[in-house]
């Protein structure tokens, strides 16, 4: 089997490159890919030598017990993308726009061109391309499968600090894609999207970006706009994710799923600037330098909620945002994995930028939605963040080759 | 791609394989089968990847066509042909016909049953694709559907067949052209 490795539309310059393809004849194996035509376009020396090559070719897998993209290490760049279902939409056409995205995703996170890519060029380097389905309440609706919502997926609920815009907000079914590169994020994004133009439309698009690729080592938790270490609480092993972000063997066709809560938050970054250092890190709880707590020394020392300074008063301020989002929490911590946007600015002059805030837990009722209650009412940190976007997702469990995402759901 | 296909027979279509890369069956059999490359068929002698078809959600008219696409791998050392095919009366009535996607005199592509057959060279590859060969459906009796699969029969020209089955997929280009503006 070529197994599709041939080269797709070399063979097609005009009906007398066909014999010229013969070349490829006879050669067993001979699979000549354009992965490698790409990568080594532009290189001079040998291929796989130089650190962009690493990054052009790295893979994440498509096919699992779970979907990529969630415990992956954040790429560089991503792109959450939210869809309205077209009307008429029901299980039969899920089960379609589910196979189409499957079959394109797996080839493009793989490197290869879908079958029916408009600029296979672009297919190739994936940089560690990944392409996660969400499913928003109104699939559930759409495909009239609301008594398979899984317990505790709930829309978030309207918090007076909330400035929600119509154009961030909600969504019948979520594609996020993340990539080392913008150009392969690109072409997946725009890939997928008409792929599915028969059943969805698109609705907005979230692009945000960490560090890029060979900016240090990637396991380093990442800072946000407003220089914080951003993530220090989150899990980080296989144990920690079975038990906070995947849900568990019992829970029928969810089992290695999760679930997202989108959230699109605005710095108000000019009058933050204004803050001192010091005010900075009594807003946060935390140290800019290394993200330890104000009661600790490391980035890893627990926060001591109890403790008091030589003045009499708490160490970590009665509304610091850690104190807080641990005081409010009822159960497990969910897994954080945000983006920073900047968007430059806006029409007033301010700064246009935030952080594009993706948490997934195994259940947004018991895990997320009891912090975000806490931090709603006192949170120092709201005096310079205005949530301007919600949204929530059921992230299906990964399926395995042959199978698509949603298929435990549908099938 | 998940694709079915199903020809003459696996233990053929091995053979086949076998002949393809090494050019000695009998060498490198290794499933015992007594089957020698004489009765080596078109249809077993290629292998058929990546099918795929354009899918048509509006067949209203009576007039909607569509193509079906795939990469087709010779592994004998003989030139194979296709030359048409067929599929299910509930979609189209007609006949399938192999074609191709040419410049005219004017500079404008239009496209052409292929006089002869695509031809797959010994040992080598084609792809049917959109502006391209494809395999043309044609008077449409039944919309074809985005995520759905479809089988068709291929016929070559020693008179062998391959049932192959492709997922359909929305696109723009390469036989739009063709086809009546549809409702997507």
């Amino acid at each position: 089997m070529t197994d599709g490795h041939l080269s797709r539309r070399r063979f097609l310059a005009g009906a007398g490159a066909i014999a010229g393809s013969v070349a490829l004849g006879g050669a067993a194996g001979a699979t000549i890919s354009r992965v490698a035509d790409e990568s080594s376009r532009n290189v001079t020396g040998q291929n796989g030598t130089n650190n962009h090559n690493a990054t052009f070719g790295s893979r994440e897998p498509f096919y699992g017990a779970h979907q990529s993209g969630v415990a992956t290490a954040t790429q560089a760049v991503g792109a959450f993308a939210g869809f309205t279902l077209l009307p008429g939409f029901d299980v039969d056409a899920a089960r379609r726009m589910l196979r189409v995205i499957t079959e394109s995703s797996a080839k493009l996170t793989a490197g290869e061109p879908p079958v029916s890519d408009n600029d296979p060029e672009l297919a190739t380097g994936p940089a560690r391309l990944t392409v996660t389905v969400g499913l928003g309440p109104g699939f559930f609706s759409a495909t009239a499968l609301e008594s398979k919502i899984p317990r505790g997926f709930r829309v978030i609920p309207h918090y007076d600090i909330d400035r929600l815009m119509p154009e961030w907000t909600g969504g019948d079914l979520l594609l996020q894609i993340g990539s080392d590169d913008s150009l392969v994020l690109a072409h997946a994004l725009r890939h997928l999207t008409r792929s599915i133009r028969s059943f969805a439309t698109p609705s907005w698009v979230q692009r945000g970006f960490t560090r890029a690729s060979g900016m240090g080592n990637p396991s380093v938790t990442p800072r946000n706009l407003m220089g914080q270490i951003d993530g220090t609480a989150n899990p980080r092993n296989e144990l920690d994710f079975s038990t906070q972000v995947w849900a568990p063997a019992e829970s029928g066709w969810f089992d290695g799923g999760t679930m997202l809560v989108l959230r699109r938050i605005a710095m108000t970054l000019d009058p933050w600037d204004s803050l001192e250092v010091s005010g900075k890190e009594m807003a946060i709880g935390r140290r800019l330098s290394n993200g330890a707590p104000l009661t600790g020394s490391q980035e890893f020392d627990v926060p001591d909620l109890g403790a008091v300074g030589s003045n009499g008063l708490p160490v970590i301020p009665p509304f610091a945002h850690i104190r807080k989002a641990r005081e409010g929490a009822a159960g497990p911590p969910f897994l954080r994995r945000s983006l920073n946007y900047d968007d430059g600015i806006n029409a007033k002059g301010e700064t246009s930028a935030g952080l594009i805030f993706a948490a997934y837990a195994a259940d947004i009722e018991r895990q997320y939605i009891p912090v975000q209650n806490a931090l709603a009412k006192q949170d120092l940190l709201n005096k310079w963040t205005i949530p301007v976007g919600s949204a929530v997702f059921v992230i299906p469990p990964g399926c395995s080759e042959g199978g698509f995402i949603g298929d435990t759901l549908l099938t | 791609m998940n694709m079915k296909i199903r020809t003459a027979g696996a233990a053929l279509a091995l053979t086949a394989l076998m002949v393809g890369l090494n050019g000695c069956a009998a060498a490198s059999e290794p499933s015992g089968s007594s089957v020698s490359s004489s009765t080596q068929t078109m249809a077993s002698s290629v292998t058929i990847t990546d099918s795929w078809f354009r899918a048509v959600d509006d067949v209203t008219g009576g007039m909607a066509m569509t193509g079906f696409f795939m990469l087709v791998t010779n592994n004998s050392d003989k030139d194979v042909t296709i030359v048409g095919g067929s599929v299910a009366d509930d979609v189209s009535a007609e006949p399938l016909e192999a074609h191709e996607v040419v410049e005219d005199a004017t500079g404008a592509m239009v496209m052409q049953e292929v006089s002869g057959g695509i031809t797959i060279p010994a040992g080598g590859s084609v792809e049917l694709m959109p502006g391209g060969y494809h395999i043309m459906l044609m008077s449409l009796l039944k919309p074809i559907l985005a995520g759905e699969d479809l089988m068709i029969t291929v016929d070559f020209a020693d008179g062998s067949t391959a049932d192959v089955t492709g997922l359909g997929y929305t696109i723009e280009n390469g036989i739009e052209k063709y086809v009546p503006e549809s409702s997507m």
